[in-house]
This record gives C-alpha cells, sequence and structure tokens, in this order.
C-alpha cells in the first residue's frame, strides 16, 4: 500500500524526468571525473563511450524489445567503415562523419532487423552471427576500399566546429564522445518511454498482446532496429573519428558477443545500465589486464558468473535496489 | 440486415481433429450471442479463427460486408474487431494504466510517437482512468501487473478489450478467475455495453448467460448443435447430452 500511495503522491512524469536528470548528471560527473583523474588514458576512455554506444543500441532491441542478436557489432562496423571511408575519401568534417557512420548504422540496423526478425528464438541468433561473420568477412575481402585485415588508419580529421583540434591527448575527442553519449543516452530515456518504446516493451513481453490491439510487430521491431543502427552507428563513427583507425574488430562476432555480456553486466532495459555495464567492465577489463596478464580472463568470468548469480538485474537493477532500501 | 459478422460454414482441423465443423453464424448489430459448450467444443478455436489468429480451412468471415477471410490478425483489429483471451494476455512488468494507455494510442494511431510519454497527454490519462473506473480497477492504476492479483488482471483484460471501441466484441470466457465477490462488476460492464456493439460471449456461467444473452448457440465437438434463446435452451435434449457428465 505504501509503495502504491507514494506513486500516486509523486506523478510519473516528475518521477522519470528526476531519474533522468540524475543519470545525466551521473554520466557527467564521472566523466568530468575521469578527465582529470586520468589525463592519460583519454583515449581509453573516449573508446569506452563509443563501445557505450553499441550497447546502448543493443539494449534498445534485446533488452527493452526482447529480439535476441549476437552480431550487433555489424551496425557499429557500418558506422565505423563509413566514417572511414569517407574521410579517407576526402570528408573531413567530424560532425559530417559521426553523420554519415550513423545513416550507415541506419541502413545496416534495417537490413539486419529485416532478416532477424523473419526468425524467431534461436534462429535469430544464427542469422544474427552469420549477418557479422559475412560482413566482417566482406570488409576483409574488399580490401581495396576497407584495408582488409590492416584495416583503415591515420584518418584526418578536421578541427571540430573549425576550432578544436584532435589533438595527441584525445581532449577534443572524449569531450566530443561525452556529449554524444549524455545526449544520446537521455534521448534513448525519453524513446524508451514514448508510446513507441511502451510498444516496443510490450512486444517484448506479449506480442500476441500487442497484435489484439491492432499493432504490428514486424514493423515496429524494424522501426526500433533502424532506431537502434543509426545509434550504434554513431557509436562506430566515433570511434573512427576519435581514433583514426578503422579496423576488423569493429564488426566482429567477439565485439557483438561482448556488447551482450557488457549490457547484462550493466542491467538490460534501461539505457542507463547499458552505460554502467559497459563502463564498469571495460574498465575492470583493462585494469585486471594490465595487472595480471596471465590471469585477467579468469577474473572477468569470475566477476560475470557473481554478477549474474547475485544481481541478476545488473548494475541498475542492484543500484535501484540500494535507493529503494534508503527510501523506506 | 445490419450484419456486423457474417461466418459462413468454417472448418479447421488440428492433425485429424476436427476443431470447427462448418460453423456458420451471424452477429447483427446490437447482438448479444453467448457461445457456450463443454471444455474442448473448440469455442476459443472459433474466436481465433474469427481474429485471423488461425486460418481455416475453408468457410468465410466477413465483417461489415468485407471479406477477411485472408486479412491479418491487425487489420481486423483496426475495422474494430476485437478480442480478449480466455488465458490472461497482459505484459508482467508494466503498470495497469499502461495498458490502457497503449490501447488508446493504438487505437487512435499515436502509438508510434518518439518522444513524448502519454503522461503528458492528459486526454489520454483521463481516457485510461475512466476505463479503469468503470471496473473499479482505478486504485491499482500505478501498479505492476505482474503484482495484482489474477481476479483483477481479468478485470483489465475485458477494461482493455472495452477502452478498443470494438464494433464486434469477441469475449472468451471473461468470467472466469474472476471471484464472486467482483461478478458485480463484470455483469455491470456488460450491461453497459454500447448498445449498438455486436457481442460474443463465452462463458461457463450460466446466470451470466441467461442475464446477458439474447441468442444462445451451443457448440459440441466443433459443430453448432443449438441455436435459440435462453430460454429454449434447458429444454433441449441435443444440448443437456452434449452436457451430461460435464460440469457447465
Ligand atoms: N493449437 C492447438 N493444437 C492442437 N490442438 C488444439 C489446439 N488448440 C486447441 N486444440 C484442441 O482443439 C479442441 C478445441 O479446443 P478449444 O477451442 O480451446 O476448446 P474450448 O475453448 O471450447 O474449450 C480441443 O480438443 C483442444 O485440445
Ligand atoms: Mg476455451
Amino acid at each position: 500500500m505504501t509503495a502504491l500511495s507514494q506513486t500516486r503522491a509523486i506523478p510519473a512524469t516528475t518521477r522519470h524526468g528526476l531519474r533522468d536528470l540524475i543519470g545525466a548528471c551521473a554520466i557527467l560527473a564521472v566523466g568530468v571525473g575521469c578527465f582529470f583523474l586520468f589525463p592519460n588514458n583519454l583515449s581509453f576512455l573516449t573508446i569506452i563511450l563509443s563501445i557505450s554506444l553499441l550497447v546502448m543500441s543493443l539494449d534498445l532491441v534485446t533488452g527493452v524489445s526482447g529480439v535476441a542478436t549476437l552480431g550487433h557489432a555489424f551496425v557499429y562496423g557500418a558506422g565505423a567503415y563509413a566514417a572511414g571511408i569517407a574521410s579517407v575519401n576526402g570528408v573531413s568534417d567530424p560532425l559530417l562523419l559521426l553523420l554519415l557512420g550513423s545513416l550507415a548504422g541506419l541502413l545496416a540496423g534495417v537490413v539486419s532487423g529485416a532478416l532477424i526478425l523473419k526468425g524467431h528464438g534461436l534462429s535469430q541468433l544464427v542469422i544474427s552471427i552469420a549477418l557479422v561473420q559475412l560482413a566482417s568477412e566482406g570488409v576483409n575481402k574488399a580490401s581495396f576500399v576497407t584495408g582488409g585485415s590492416d584495416g583503415l588508419a591515420g584518418l584526418t580529421i578536421d578541427p571540430l566546429f573549425g576550432i578544436f583540434e584532435f589533438d595527441l591527448w584525445g581532449r577534443t575527442a572524449f569531450w566530443l564522445a561525452l556529449a554524444v553519449v549524455l545526449v544520446v543516452a537521455v534521448l534513448l530515456r525519453i524513446l524508451v518511454r514514448s508510446p513507441f518504446g511502451m510498444m516496443c516493451r510490450g512486444i517484448h513481453q506479449d506480442r500476441v498482446r500487442v497484435r489484439a490491439m491492432g499493432a504490428s510487430v514486424y514493423l515496429t521491431l524494424l522501426k526500433m532496429y533502424a532506431i537502434s543502427g543509426f545509434v550504434g552507428g554513431l557509436g562506430g563513427a566515433l570511434q573512427a573519428v576519435a581514433t583514426q583507425v578503422v579496423g576488423l574488430d569493429s564488426v566482429s562476432f567477439t565485439t557483438s558477443a561482448e556488447a551482450l555480456v557488457m549490457l547484462i553486466f550493466g542491467g538490460t532495459g534501461h539505457i542507463f545500465g547499458a552505460l554502467a555495464g559497459t563502463f564498469v567492465f571495460m574498465w575492470f577489463e583493462h585494469s585486471v589486464s594490465a595487472a595480471s596478464p596471465f590471469h585477467w580472463l579468469i577474473l572477468v568470468g569470475i566477476l560475470l558468473i557473481l554478477v549474474v548469480l547475485f544481481a541478476p538485474k545488473g548494475i541498475y537493477g542492484l543500484v535501484g535496489r540500494l535507493f529503494q532500501h534508503k527510501e523506506v | 440486415m445490419d450484419t456486423l459478422l457474417d461466418i459462413r460454414n468454417l472448418k479447421m482441423n488440428f492433425g485429424g481433429l476436427k476443431v470447427t465443423d462448418d460453423v456458420s453464424l451471424n452477429l447483427a448489430k446490437g447482438s448479444r450471442t453467448a457461445l457456450i459448450g463443454p471444455n474442448g467444443a473448440g469455442k476459443t478455436t472459433l474466436i481465433n479463427l474469427i481474429a485471423g489468429a488461425y486460418r481455416p480451412t475453408s468457410g468465410s468471415i466477413s465483417l461489415m460486408g468485407q471479406d477477411v477471410t485472408g486479412m491479418k490478425d491487425t487489420d481486423r483489429v483496426r475495422l474494430g474487431l476485437i478480442r480478449s483471451f480466455q488465458i490472461t494476455r497482459l505484459f508482467p512488468d508494466l503498470t495497469v494504466i499502461d495498458h490502457l494507455a497503449m490501447a488508446i494510442l493504438q487505437r487512435e494511431g499515436r502509438s508510434a510517437g518518439m518522444f513524448k510519454s502519454y503522461h503528458r497527454m492528459p486526454e489520454v490519462l483521463d481516457e485510461a482512468m475512466e476505463a479503469l473506473a468503470r471496473l473499479r480497477l482505478d486504485p491499482l492504476a500505478n501498479r505492476v501487473v505482474a503484482q495484482i492479483a489474477y481476479g483483477q488482471q481479468r478485470l483489465l483484460e475485458i477494461a482493455i478489450a472495452l477502452v478498443l471501441k470494438p464494433k464486434v466484441l469477441l469475449l472468451d470466457e471473461p468470467a472466469a478467475g474472476i471471484p464472486s465477490s467482483d461478478m458485480d462488476r463484470v455483469v455491470a460492464a456488460l450491461d453497459n455495453l454500447p448498445a449498438e456493439l455486436a457481442v460474443l460471449l463465452i462463458d461457463h456461467d450460466m446466470d451470466l448467460v441467461r442475464r446477458f444473452a439474447r441468442e444462445v448457440i451451443v457448440l459440441s465437438s466443433g459443430a453448432v448443435i443449438f441455436r435459440g434463446t435462453p430460454e429454449q435452451l434447458g429444454s433441449d435434449p441435443r444440448v443437456r447430452s452434449a452436457y451430461l457428465g460435464e460440469d457447465a
């Protein structure tokens, strides 16, 4: 009963807005904190931010909409290579490259969505894996544009807004990435709560009910795939712009699988969980592999098992639980 | 004749089993028809066929004069053919009011909006709360469905069907699982349905059927064995034998 009166006392809009605000502030605080605490790790932090866009994009289709995929790096790679190839061919404005990458991601999202959504359950997984493997192999073979297994390196990027150079320490890239992630995270939170996002959550939970309301499951999910592709492509392009390198790993099965692990680690369906999962997982992996080069995979494995056993809703669920205890 | 739903010679098999055996029926504007019959008679299957979840092996279904036999289930919903489920189909992690808002938005073609949450749409909120109030579910509006009692979920199932503004409404055992203390809510909801709506009601509760229906159809082993008024029902020998040994 207390829960009921509480929720009625505070209108839902205010609660949601508050949560978004806290989340945005947390992202900003962690970002700014990292900038000053780890000035030598800025390019690694920028990669984390780029990958977090992939994980958030995965959250849209998997966490929110319930479509299983192990090939989501397809959209990330599409964005990275689109930006990389455009850059090699003379496009050097960073924002334009991000836009091109996002659009390539959107296209890749629609293609993979159209194929994956034709399957069900396990066959969706198989299609998604096949897709990313094919894409990876295609990129490898098309070395005349993609650089094959060497990738594309030494991209030249103009200063941001014509002012801020992409410097050796990666400051500009870091701030750009932080700003992009902040804006995207808040927009996606709004999206998930919107009528469209609610429909996708409904599809995740019972698509028969959704159809009985008259909504098309396929078209709705395809749209979500397009948005997800856009966000994932943006992430790939961001990494290309920030590191000035594009490699085959951006479109690999391994990256796809890791993205899923990070999502589960952070907590599915809430966007902020995806962000937290990426950050903590990659940071942990990074520190542990530096401290213990021979045993780090074991430690990462143990951490994952602990999370799945003791925090099945991931970091986001854990934090949510802590706050609930405090309120009572 | 204001026929809204016209079903002719519908047939459907599961394997060798004739689940729908040459069923014809029609619902006119304002009709209140009860579909009864023992468990396994094929009542739910018939609703699935009408709603478009299953395809019939033969026969035809027309809705407001339009042949919909091959039409997708979602398109039938848009024409105003709404069904409820015998086994509740809801979104466990969404709130009660989320369900209503989603149905309202979908009905109005606004479910693709990507920015504004329905919490900021007073007209949607008001309509959703009103629909809940009619079944006295409004105190549960912000509760997650997984946390409310099964009987309340059954009532929500009805509320969703009604808010979709049906022209033809197929209710599959709406009262099953609702505690007798709450039956008055179902009765009131059925009494207050718009007069011109055509309703096909499946239920085992004979009091409810007698109160509600002006026409009764009895299905047994997939075939229609009786068609008449509730008053004629008790005296029909075929109906009695179909129910023999059944706890109807
Ligand atoms: N999807 C299905 N596959 C196979 N047999 C089914 C299926 N659905 C229902 N049946 C069978 O069809 C018959 C009619 O079922 P149903 O329409 O649910 O009956 P009722 O709703 O009248 O109790 C039953 O014998 C049932 O076992
Ligand atoms: Mg049934």
